[in-house]
């Protein structure tokens, strides 16, 4: 980082501070991923041929949608300041819902496979609605910190999601399921890709092409300003956790197809993963800045870092101090830009 | 009603645009009002002064949608008008500029402008999306219209000046049909020469038949823009003066002393 130092404009150190300048502007725009996914890339695949095999890169993008899905829904927390602790048990409880419609429809008539996933998967979506009502309700309405109250909701969904299953796997799902859901790959493609590229277009349009995705960044970036600007604060606030969860319910069904079961402690690191991927992608902790499709390229970047250190043959319980670290480093990358952002201000 | 064209110190023609009525605002056992009444006629450049506290940021809250009175009513061009949010006074032809501008700091300047108020149109009939080509031109048209100069309307308003953002914040106001305008202390953050900059276009906008009630701790500012001064005190209201035929020692005490 250079300093701003007040040079007359010479050639040497005017293009270099040009350099800097625009180095700083595409920081502040998307942080540093661009350049940790390229350190990554370059990183692993000089430590182990096998990185760059088709075969390896097919598995990073299956294993990253799911990722990427649940990280387009904890980005939405972020952007109007606020976090959700609890997808990772919003995940697990969905599972367990999920698997125990489907498994009592086909009980009913088990000639109906398509009637058991079709009241399942909305059944998961529902589940996640309605937790994400909860958080939005006790947040925007009851003013408990967002923390708080998801941490809260991760103790009581994860109770709930392990007092239904009895902390067993619950069997008893079609084959169809994870035929479709988790297995098929239309033209080469997985279907946990495409369905994550789906889940992205919906959230692009939403987030950058309607006035809710202005109104949910508007929140985020100043919440006073937004209700004088006649926005109803509490509406928008609840819907943005209602929209995240129900993407992470998504997220849940699709991850319940891969695993065939329903499972109460599916998901357990995603809320770790996710954290980072977003902050890693330069969604702010301070609310309204971010950008969805960079939430994807973190995702995939943290996806990236967890297949390349299983090649590496780097140890599980090493993996999760490797984690914790990137995650507070993508914090204080984020309190680095902020202040740069305030700097740029004050010249 | 139709705009009057004016000399440059607006004669206001005397009939009420905003009658406000015994207005009670309390923040639990503190009465920021205290029954309070002021009337805003058309055409007409009303001050509204008083000590720190006074209770003129409530009262502007109140009258701009942003506060619910708990006594009080409010007549708008003679209609008795339900302010609950500051889309109905919006839509009343009201806009404010609030004590702490309103913006949000990492948005460009037409998002700012459209905050809330966003320009949409239906593809294919259905879906929703943003018009940010339309909203863009017209933040351009805005700005040109009030003849304010900014580098550059796509970074966010976090890196403009003081007195940049206070004009985006001001060109926000002229979005729709706008017949009032209420500023809380629009001159406080500026420097003198962009302080002037804010008093002339306020002249400027009011020769177009705009309205103003403007709140200011400047006498100076107050003495040389107002038509009238209304001084409150302790949550109510001391008096309504002419400008003209009152000196600032005259305003002074009636803001120190609460007595005409
Ligand atoms: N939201 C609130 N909650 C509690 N008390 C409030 C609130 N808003 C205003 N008050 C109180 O109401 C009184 C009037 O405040 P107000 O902001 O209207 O004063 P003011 O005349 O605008 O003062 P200043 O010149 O300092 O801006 C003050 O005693 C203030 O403490
Ligand atoms: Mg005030």
């Amino acid at each position: 980082m250079s300093e701003q130092a007040e040079v007359e404009p010479r050639s040497p150190t005017d293009s270099l501070r040009r350099l800097s300048a625009f180095g700083r502007r595409f920081f502040l725009a998307g942080g540093i991923l661009p350049l940790v996914l390229v350190i990554a890339i370059v990183g692993f695949a000089l430590a182990e041929p096998r990185f760059l095999t088709y075969g390896n890169l097919f598995n990073v993008a299956r294993a990253a949608s799911f990722l990427v899905i649940v990280s387009i829904g904890q980005m939405i927390t972020l952007l109007v300041r606020g976090i959700d602790m609890s997808i990772g048990s919003t995940e697990a409880l969905v599972s367990v819902c999920v698997a125990l419609v489907m498994a009592t429809v086909l009980g009913f008539d088990p000639d109906a496979p398509w009637l058991a996933i079709a009241a399942g998967i909305a059944a998961g979506l529902a589940v996640g609605a309605v937790v994400g009502a909860v958080n939005g309700i006790g947040i925007a309405v009851f003013n408990v910190n967002p923390f708080i109250m998801t941490v809260g909701m991760l103790s009581i969904l994860s109770g709930v999601a392990l007092t239904v299953s009895g902390g067993m796997p619950m069997y008893g799902m079609p084959k169809q399921f994870g035929e479709i859901f988790a297995y098929a790959a239309p033209l080469g493609i997985p279907a946990p890709v495409l369905f994550a590229a789906g889940v992205f277009v919906i959230m692009f349009y939403i987030l950058n092409w309607t006035a809710l995705g202005r109104r949910i960044y508007a929140l985020g970036g100043n919440i006073v300003a937004s209700r004088l600007a006649g926005i109803s604060t509490r509406l928008h606030m609840v819907l943005a956790y209602v929209m995240c969860s129900t993407i992470v319910a998504f997220g849940g069904i699709l991850l319940t197809a891969r695993v065939g079961t329903g499972e109460a402690t599916l998901a357990s690191t995603h809320v770790l993963e996710s954290i980072t991927a977003v902050v890693i992608a330069g969604v702010s902790f301070f609310g309204g800045i971010g950008r969805v499709g960079n939430v994807v390229l973190g995702a995939f970047f943290v996806t990236l870092v967890t297949n390349g250190m299983n090649l590496l043959r780097v140890p599980s319980y090493q993996q999760l101090i490797v984690l914790g670290c990137l995650l507070i480093l993508a914090v204080v990358i984020d309190q680095v830009r902020i202040r740069m952002m305030q700097q740029v201000r004050d010249e | 009603m139709s705009p009057v064209l004016a000399p440059s110190r607006p004669a206001s023609t005397h009939t009420s645009l905003l009658r406000a009525a015994g207005i009670v605002k309390a923040f639990g056992g503190n009465r920021a009002l205290n029954g309070v009444s002021i009337d805003v006629r058309e055409n007409e450049i009303m001050a509204l002064v008083g000590d720190n506290g006074a209770g003129k940021s409530t009262l502007v809250k109140i009258l701009s949608g942003a506060e619910v009175p708990d006594e009080g009513t409010i007549h708008v061009s003679g209609r008795l008008a339900a302010i609950q949010n500051p889309h109905d006074a919006h839509d009343l032809g009201i806009a404010t500029l609030h004590q702490h501008l309103g913006l949000v700091d990492c948005f460009d300047v037409p998002q700012n402008v459209f905050l809330g108020r966003e320009l949409s149109t239906r593809l294919l009939g259905v879906l929703p999306v943003l018009r940010r080509t339309e909203m863009l031109e017209r933040t351009k048209e805005l700005l040109r219209e009030l003849d304010i100069r900014l580098p550059y309307l796509d970074r966010p308003v976090s890196t403009m000046s003081g007195g940049q953002r206070q004009a985006v914040a001001i060109s926000r106001l002229l979005l729709g049909d706008i017949k009032l305008i209420i500023m809380d202390e629009p001159m406080a953050a500026l420097g003198v020469h962009e302080g002037q900059k804010v008093l002339d276009l306020i002249s400027r906008l009011s020769r177009r038949g705009i309205s103003f009630l403007i709140v200011s701790h400047n006498m100076e500012h107050v003495m040389s823009i107002s038509n009238r001064v209304a001084v409150l005190k302790n949550g109510n209201l001391v008096g309504v003066v002419p400008t003209e035929g009152a000196t600032r020692q005259d305003i002074t005490s009636m803001i120190i002393h609460g007595r005409v």
